[in-house]
Parts: structure tokens; sequence; C-alpha cells
């Protein structure tokens, strides 16, 4: 097992997903730690807090449709923080909607490592937590 | 004395006896009296033979020379006793090559005698003919074409309408002026051809234009008008010479074709916009549902088993009420043909206002309504009711926190449509960000627990299926507006 992985975030407003996300991780044993946010504003505000610089995530999963701050907005959001964010992480898009120009967006984004279509892909899973998908990149 | 039956195969006849004999035209005399008839060398030869190679008789001219048809006419002008000048028929003879046109003139000489001239006119009979065929030709095909043509004389500052174009105008007289002409248009293309007749003047621009005209009788009718300009040697516009069309049918038909189209192609952008959304709702139900069996699978304790069969149980609820609403919407497309009715607004808001006296009191909301601009429509009263509940509901829910809520309802006649304008005050919407998505199914903006994204695409959709639209203008913090257009 490997143990790139500390922490993990999935920012989703499906309540049934972020469960099955969070025992997925736990049946697999992928990474000890997930943290779940409901929209993107909350996701966002932690981040940005200094307060909890020690709590940051290796590994995000965050989902397009939201209320509140979508995925998109996240990443808007997210740029305008980033340097203050001493930690290293990797963004995964993660969605249920097959949109072509989402796909589009997500590959050209500098700062969202690959695109998860829902439900959950075991082999892409496993990929992205023992951060093969990291060293594809690099 | 007669001058034909002493010369009339005489080679030593008078001068003057054999100009007459030489010319195009037979001459015969009738004694009435005798019954004798003397005719010129002429007349035979007219009739393509030599002289005496026919019988020269009363007879054989009445019983075998003359056209049946035509025997009456000449009759006709041979017992006319009364008659001071020459009579002329036009008749029929059997000459060698068959029946040819002629022009007989006959003239009485005193009591007795009864003298007269035929003339071979086949030749112009058949031109006449013809021209009068083509004329016809003309004249009908203009007809089924609804055409009429016209002219302006620039240097005389003339304007001349045939009788097809006169009819187009149902007019019975030549319009005066070119005014007067232009006066017969609707006021809001007068300026249009004005402009046009002065362009083909001033350089000889052709136009081309779809313009409406009140007839004579009262009439609205579309009409095309084309015309060009003749120019003379040096670009100056003599003759402004054009043709006008009845085109109401084919307008009328293409108006029809664009609105199908139009509706059409909305009605489309809604199915395509269901088919997405029934897509996408269903998938991310089959991916939880997936997800849980695999976890169910995968799970140890009978505690975790249970936790993950509640999800089931929560995904099943979920997946019925989504195709609840997917049922809904294909609903109002088959409940959009129902018969509409006369529908008091007033009563029925104060009904709905009824319905949700307990959640208007538990917010603390005043609602005011004015429906005296157009007090009622014909309208589905199933959607009516429908649409004043959601938008009620709707600006209940995303009231301010702030501030007591007030929601306004009006409505009003703005060319000859409908409107209902709904107004709050209440947490407004991010247009810049949401404008685009809020009547989209399953889009909440706001992180209300009892969002469920789905009032105002049903809205949209019940007011679009009877042919109208929503617009929404908001200002976060501030309020509120939709602009529903009904009918």
């Amino acid at each position: 097992m490997d143990h790139t992985t500390q922490i993990a975030w999935i920012i989703d407003d499906d309540e049934v997903y972020r469960f099955g996300f969070r025992k997925y991780v736990e049946v697999k044993e992928l990474c000890a730690n997930v943290v779940d946010f409901s929209n993107g504003r909350d996701a966002i505000n932690f981040l940005g807090d200094a307060v909890n610089a020690a709590n940051l995530p290796d590994i995000i999963f965050l989902d397009i449709d939201m209320p509140v701050m979508n995925g998109w907005e996240f990443m808007v959001a997210f740029e305008q923080i980033r340097t203050r964010i001493s930690k290293k992480i990797t963004i995964f898009l993660v969605t249920s909607c097959i949109s072509y120009e989402d796909i589009l967006h997500a590959q050209n984004h500098p700062d969202i490592t690959d695109y998860i279509i829902k439900p959950i892909n075991s082999q892409q899973f496993n990929l992205a937590f023992t951060g093969e998908f990291r060293k594809k990149i690099a | 004395m007669s001058l034909f039956e002493s010369y009339l195969f005489d080679d030593e006849t008078p001068n003057l006896a054999r100009l007459i004999n030489s010319v195009n035209a037979g001459i015969w005399e009738f004694d009435v009296n005798t019954n004798k008839v003397k005719w010129s060398v002429s007349l035979f030869t007219i009739l393509g033979y030599q002289p005496g190679e026919i019988e020269c008789s009363y007879s054989n001219f009445i019983d075998n020379l003359i056209y049946y048809q035509d025997k009456a006419s000449f009759l006709a002008t041979i017992n006319n006793r009364t008659a001071q000048s020459s009579e002329i028929a036009y008749i029929r003879l059997l000459t060698k090559n068959g029946y040819e046109w002629f022009q007989s003139t006959v003239k009485r000489q005193g009591n007795a005698k009864i003298a007269g001239t035929l003339i071979n006119i086949n030749q112009f009979k058949f031109s006449e003919l013809q021209l009068t065929t083509n004329n016809t030709f003309v004249a009908e095909t203009n007809k089924l074409l609804k055409v009429g043509a016209w002219e302006i004389d620039v240097t005389l500052n003339k304007l001349f309408l045939t009788n097809e174009a006169l009819d187009i105008f149902e007019l019975h007289r030549q319009p005066a002026t070119i005014d007067e002409l232009i006066g017969c248009f609707e006021p809001e293309h007068r300026q249009l051809l004005t402009a046009a007749i002065e362009d083909c003047i001033r350089i000889g621009r052709p136009y081309d234009l779809d313009l409406r005209l009140k007839t004579g009788k009262g009439r609205i009718i579309w009409t095309k008008i084309k015309a060009v300009a003749k120019i003379d040697n040096y670009g100056k516009c003599l003759l402004i010479k054009g043709v006008i069309q009845d085109i109401n049918v084919t307008k009328h038909s293409e108006n029809k074709l664009k609105s199908t189209l139009n509706l059409i192609s909305h009605k489309n952008e809604r199915l395509q916009n269901f088919a997405y959304i029934a897509s996408h709702n269903l998938r991310s139900y089959a991916g939880n549902l997936q997800l849980m069996l695999n976890l169910h699978e995968e799970s140890k304790t009978q505690t975790e088993q249970q936790e993950i069969l509640s999800h089931v149980r929560s995904i099943s609820n979920s997946l019925n009420a989504t195709i609840e609403h997917l049922n809904e919407i294909v609903k109002i497309d088959l409940v959009a043909n129902q018969e509409k009715i006369l529908i008091e607004f007033d009563l029925l808001f104060k009904n709905i206002l009824n319905a949700l006296q307990s959640n208007i009191h538990s917010a603390n909301a005043i609602v005011k309504y004015d429906f005296s601009k157009c007090p009622n429509i014909y309208y589905l009263p199933a959607y009516l009711e429908s649409i004043f509940h959601n938008m009620l509901t709707n600006a209940l829910k995303y009231r301010s926190p702030d501030r007591q809520a007030i929601i306004t309802c009006k409505s009003h006649i703005e060319n000859e449509h409908v409107y209902l304008i709904f107004e709050d005050n209440g947490m407004g919407i991010d247009m810049k960000k949401n404008g685009d998505k809020i009547f989209g199914m399953y889009q909440t903006f706001h992180n209300n627990l009892d969002s469920q994204g789905i009032g105002l695409y049903i809205t949209r959709n019940q007011i679009e299926a009877l042919g109208g639209t929503i617009t929404v203008e908001s200002n976060l913090n501030i309020g509120t507006k939709f602009i529903i257009k009904l009918l």
C-alpha cells in the first residue's frame, strides 16, 4: 500500500456520493484521512485560512455541478489563493456529466491533473491515490 | 350600262375596267329584279380561279362559296334597304385553297341594283387572331400570377397602370399622381417606396420590395414591387418600368411557416434539454447505486451493510422523485393542448394565497397584487395555478433574512400580449454567474435545504408550452423580478 496520500478532500453536493467515496477509500485503504465539503465555497474558505496550514490536502476530488460555488468557480478562487498555499495539491475533476466542453476545459487547465467520470472507477482511483497520475504529469 | 357585262372577258377593256380587274379586290353587281350577277375578273382571281372556271351566279355564291356560318351576316348587308352608306361584313369564302377571310362591302345602287367589293383579308385576320390569342394569353397569365405592370414617365411626371395592376390595387381609375399611388401603401412602407423611386430616378438603381398596401376595397395585402429604370444615352432616367404582384397568399404562408419553424425549433430545444436532464440525472443515480452495491459486497460488518442499505433506500427515493419530475415535464406538453378557459386573475390568485396562507404567515411576508390593467385571460387553469404557486413559494423561499419580504404580482397588456410581473425584495440571484441557469433543472444557487431546483424549470416549461416566455431581472441582495409573457 502506498502512503503518498495523507489527506484527501471530496468536494461534492451529493451526500450519497460523499458517503460512498469515503467508504470506498476506507475499504480500499487508499487514504487514512478523508475530509468532505458540500460546496466549493466551504472548501476555499478552509484552504485560505492560515490556521489550517497543517491540515491541507494532498489531493482534491472536485465536483463540477454544485450550488453556492461550483467546481469551475472553485478553480478560479483557488488560483487567487494558490501562492499562499505551501503544499502541492493535486486536483481531480469528478462529475457525472459527460460534457465535451468540460473535458476540454479540464485538459487545458494547468491546475487540474485529470478528469474522472462518476461513478467510481477503481483503476483511476488507485492511480490517483498512489500518485501515478502525478508521476505521469511530471 | 354595266361596267362588267361588256368588258368582263374582253381584252379591249378601257383603262378603268382594266384597272378594276387588276386590283386585289373582287367586284360584283347584282340585279335584284332579274337575279343576274356580274363578277369582275379579279373576283375570280382572288378566289384562285381563272375567269369562267366557276359558275358566276347568285346561287353558286350563296350555296357553295360562302361559309354557312357567315351566310346570315352577309345576307343582312344585302337585304338592308335602309342603309345609306356601305355595309361591311367579314365572311369566309371557299377559295381554291380552302376557306379564307374576306371583307365584303355592299352598297345599294338605287332600288334595283346592289354592288359590292370583296377584299382578301386572310393574312390580316390571322395576325389579328394570333394577337388576340397572345393578348388573352398574357392577360390570363398575368391574372393567374396576379401581376400587373406600371410605369412612370419621369420627364412628364406621369403614371400609368395596366388594368391588371389596377385590379391588384382594386382601383377603378388611374391614380392621378405618384403620391396618390404611394398613399395606397401602408404608412410604414411609404418612406421605403418613395426612397426607392427617388433612387431609381436619380441613379437608375432597380428595386425589388415586398410592401403592404391597402386596396380600394380596404383589404390589406402583401405585394411585391419590382422596377427598372429606362435611361437615355446620357444616363438620365426617362421612364421607370415596373411590375406589381399580389403575393399575399405566399407571404402569409411564409409567415405561417416561419412561426411553425420557430415553434418546432423551440420544442426541439426543450426536448434536447429534457433528454440531457434525464440522462444526467438518471446517470448520477445509477452511478451511486453501483457504488453502493460495490461497497455492500466489500463491507464486513452488519452495521456497515445497514448503513449502505439506508443509502440505497435514499437513492431509490430520490430516483423516484426525479422520475416523478420528469413525468411532470412530459405531461406539460400533453396538457398544453387542452381547452383554455377564461380565468379571473384575482380569483385564482386569492385561492393560491389561501393555500399558502401558513407559509406566508410564518415568513411574515406581505403579498400585494393588482390585476386591474388586465383582469382575466384565456389560459389553462392548472398551469396558471402552478405558475402562481411556484412564483410565490419561490419568492417566500428566497426572501432576505435582513428585511420583511414584500412580494407583488401585477398583470398588464403590451403589444396585444398579456404579461404577469412578479417582484420581490429577496436574496436575489447573481445574474452574471447564474443568469443563464436559473430556469434549468436541478439548478440551485442558495444553500437552502428545501431547494429542489425543479419549480422554475416546470414554470418555464408550462409557460413555453403555451407559447409564452419568462425572463428574469435580479440584483443580489436587492430582489428579483420575473417578467412572464403568458400569451
